[in-house]
């Protein structure tokens, strides 16, 4: 008789998303302590003896591509005009998207008022709707969090300045009486607050850098969990309207009945729940949506919802009629982004490559999410994955493989698996991907060889190297060898061992050939120093080497790898 | 024997055959499963504690008219259109009698209803009925007429529902003619009424938080309905649980008979 609709759609929902949050930190906090234990072993084919000696299988295999695969260069002015251009595509789609799905829950909002229409109201009420619009800008744009911050407090100042500003119009120049801007404008944060407080909060969580990688992921796993109990639980109450029923259960009391049948229904729900996911998996490998998009709908999604169950106190049922905001969102979103394509002007000399030193992950995921997340509308970015970024890059396809106990295949043991992960092209966002490259122990020094001669910039996190990272050693002799150092941007700090950086590179350069290191010194926690090397780097983007990149004068550690199995 | 690392396993343990993958695959699900039923249950529990402990009222946890279909629910203007009260309001036996009759009818009311909803034919909750219909009459109120439910396991909600909705106007009538406490006592005494079934049959806890609630509005020491809304009467007197809650029941007769 109740209505409770409200409460039961509240409470399913935000059941899955309390979850969410706790089985993606289980998941990520496994993950990382699975990509360490693979980077400590040996692959399977060393293992078995099958490395096909004396082959330089990575230098000249044609999957990999030609040493020399610098691209032609794009000058400063065209590489700032196309990520303008990626980025008021963005701005305008997204924007256009979100306006599109206020204006449905403005719609069902007055209907359910059912009040004549008031211009002031009708706007304040739009404008409130479009909120999420700022999260979504802000994580397609890759904008630090504390301006997106302060652009949400601008945005929620704006439109109050503009209803209080119409509203005093209203009554000064038209002579409507019952105009009062300073309760408008008190209403519209009341509404503001009403509305957005929880949904904020929760894209506050899941879009924290640590979960967001698979917290979408997560969400829309457990939604369709979480949603399937609430219709066993009714086909339950409905089953024991015939005794037949309510006899074969007559020894079990409500709660161990309950348990029994929510458990024995999770199993084909779980396996529907799998393969959806799998579904997406594949659609986010075949690049039908980048990691962001998937992040930014996830969070259109928890609105949309939450909004349906406010619309529900006045629809029951109907109230699920909100979801249809999140309709008009995607539609706008995914037509506007196949009818404005971009002008691929290819991958350009964006390709960036990340080294670093192992073992700081709190500084290497900063370096990682202020440089990397932003360098991803200039160019690609490719890293040897490590434990310290594994909870930054896992990605869906990652997920599947890794819950589906296919994690093997997530790692590097042969020329074709790194074939296959040599990612170049743009998402439909334009954004290129972050490809992290996990290896074996015996695969990470022939894959190195193989990126670096896949990458126009290379950015080396050096910050606290010294004699013991033999690893940096050789990374650093291998961009010697591949006449990479003068594309090369050195992050080193007081605890670097420059003087060990520079006879490392120099030794195997050989004095003759010996450039000036492209040093860039920084401190613990400084922005500006962040921002200073994008600066830089973007630079060296856009001034490419006189005549392309040399060959490499000789292999110290020819970079094997073995063949396909 | 492959040599091949733990690594590759990924998350998963044992995956050799397709009996360990089907095995990995429910413990994953009821894993998810569990957590979900856990919070299922849990959230009820601790509500119903932070309202025990005072921390929230009851009110937050019960049916309001609000969210019902306005077509069954007590249209409160009739009720204000009607007489105000059919008996001298300053007599004390008067109202002592009107406090009593008022506990009676929702005590019936409750235990027919409960009755019926477990299957009892009419033949069997006539004398009931009967009982029901000379409360009703004595107090000048329609004879309260108990919910249709959908579903059987929505009887014990409906039926909370349906007290709250009073489709009828009958404890908006008493509240109306004598005050707040005697709609209370009213609904107090149907929930009662409605518990006593189950509880003589050892089955607790039913409108824990309505018996609660409506019991401190009408006035009636905790002391005499607190073991109502306990899971167990285990530490009342009496040889079995029926006797045990005949008791109760009795001694809440005598306080509202008896009491001013």
């Amino acid at each position: 008789m109740t209505n409770q609709v409200p409460g039961l759609l509240s409470f399913y929902f935000w059941n899955a998303v309390l979850l969410t949050v706790v089985i993606s930190l289980v998941l990520l906090a496994w993950y990382r302590r699975r990509v360490a234990q693979g980077m400590r072993r040996m692959s399977r084919m060393q293992a078995e003896g099958s490395i096909v000696d004396g082959r330089t299988v990575v230098a000249e295999d044609p999957a990999i591509g030609p040493i020399d695969a610098v691209a032609d260069g794009q000058s400063a002015t065209d590489m700032a005009a196309d990520e303008r251009r990626l980025r008021t595509r963005l701005v305008v789609v997204y924007a256009a998207g979100g306006a599109a799905a206020a204006a449905v829950s403005t719609t069902l909002y007055l209907v359910a008022l059912g009040d004549p229409l008031y211009p002031v109201r009708t706007f304040a009420l739009w404008y409130i709707f479009c909120w999420p619009i700022v999260p979504t800008l802000a994580a397609l744009l890759a904008v630090p969090q504390r301006r997106a911050l302060l652009g949400f407090a601008a945005y929620v100042l704006v439109g109050a300045l503009i209803v209080g500003t119409w509203t005093a119009l209203l009554r000064f120049a038209l002579g409507s009486v019952d105009a009062d801007a300073v309760r408008n404008v008190q209403s519209y944060f009341v509404l503001l607050f009403l509305h957005a407080w929880l949904p904020f909060l929760i894209i506050l969580v899941t879009g924290n850098r640590r979960l967001r990688s698979v917290s979408p992921f997560v969400l829309a796993g457990l939604l369709v969990f979480s949603f399937s109990n609430l219709v066993t639980q009714n086909a339950l109450v409905a089953a024991f309207d015939y005794r037949m029923f309510r006899d074969s259960f007559t020894s079990f009391d409500a709660r161990s009945m309950r348990t029994l049948w929510f458990m024995l229904a999770a199993l084909p729900v779980g396996y529907l729940c799998w393969r959806g996911l799998s579904w997406l998996s594949r659609r986010f490998e075949c690049k039908a949506f980048s990691d962001t998009q998937l992040l930014v709908d996830s969070w259109w999604l928890i609105v949309a919802f939450q909004q349906s169950v406010d619309f529900a106190n006045n629809f029951g049922w109907g109230g699920l009629a909100g979801l249809l905001a999140f309709v008009a969102y995607r539609g706008i979103v995914g037509v506007g982004l196949r009818s404005w394509r971009n002008a691929d002007r290819g991958r350009g000399n964006g390709r960036l490559l990340l080294l670093r030193v192992f073992g700081f992950q709190r500084r290497s995921e900063r370096l990682f999410d202020i440089i990397a997340q932003r360098w991803r509308l200039r160019g690609g970015v490719k890293l040897i994955a490590g434990a310290d970024l594994a909870m930054r890059t896992i990605d869906p396809a990652d997920f599947i493989a890794f819950v589906g106990g296919r994690m093997q295949q997530s790692f590097v043991r042969s020329v074709r698996d790194l074939a296959g992960r040599l990612d170049e092209a743009r998402d439909p966002d334009g954004r290129f991907r972050i490809v992290k490259f996990l290896c074996y122990d015996d695969t990470w020094r022939p894959t190195l060889g193989a990126l670096l001669r896949r990458s126009d910039l290379v950015l080396m996190d050096l910050r606290g190297f010294s004699a013991a990272n033999s690893g940096c050693e050789f990374e650093l002799r291998q961009l010697a060898v591949n006449g990479l150092l003068s594309r090369t941007i050195f992050v080193v700090d007081a605890a670097t061992d420059t003087a060990l950086l520079e006879a490392t590179v120099y030794d195997q350069a050989g004095e003759a050939s010996a450039v000036p290191l492209h040093l860039e010194r920084l401190t613990a926690r400084s922005p500006a120093g962040l921002d200073r090397i994008f600066q830089r780097l973007c630079t060296l983007a856009a001034d490419p080497p006189a005549s392309g990149r040399s060959r490499p004068q000789a292999s110290i550690e020819p970079p094997l790898l073995p063949a396909a199995p | 024997m492959s040599n091949r690392p733990d690594v590759e396993r990924g998350l998963a343990l044992p995956r050799k055959t397709p009996l360990a993958q089907g095995l990995w695959f429910v413990a994953i699900v009821w894993s998810i499963a569990a957590a979900f039923l856990a919070l299922e249950f849990a959230w009820p529990e601790l509500l119903r504690w932070s309202i025990g402990a005072g921390w929230l009222p009851e009110e937050i946890a019960m049916p309001t008219q609000e969210r019902m279909p306005a077509a069954l629910v007590c249209r409160q203007a009739d009720v204000d259109a009607e007489q105000a009260a059919t008996v001298d309001l300053e007599d004390p036996l008067a109202m002592r009698q009107v406090r009593y009759a008022s506990w009676m009818l929702g005590q019936q009311f409750g235990f027919a209803a409960a009755l019926a909803n477990a299957g009892f034919a009419d033949a069997q909750t006539a004398p009931l009925r009967e009982d029901l219909q000379r409360w009703a009459a004595m107090l000048h109120l329609p004879t309260p007429a108990a919910p249709r439910s959908v579903h059987v396991l929505n009887q014990l909600n409906d039926f909370g529902d349906h007290l709250e909705a009073d489709p009828q106007c009958v404890a908006a009538r008493l509240t109306r003619r004598y005050g707040p406490r005697y709609g209370y006592l009213y609904k107090f005494g149907a929930v009662v009424g409605y518990a006593v079934p189950a509880r003589a049959q050892n089955i607790g806890g039913s409108f824990a938080l309505q018996i609660q609630l409506y019991g401190r509005k009408a006035g009636i020491p905790q002391e005499l309905w607190l073991p109502m809304t306990l899971d167990s009467l285990a530490d009342l007197p009496g040889a079995d649980p029926r006797e045990k809650v005949a008791g109760v029941v009795a001694r809440l007769s005598e306080h509202i008979a008896t009491s001013e």
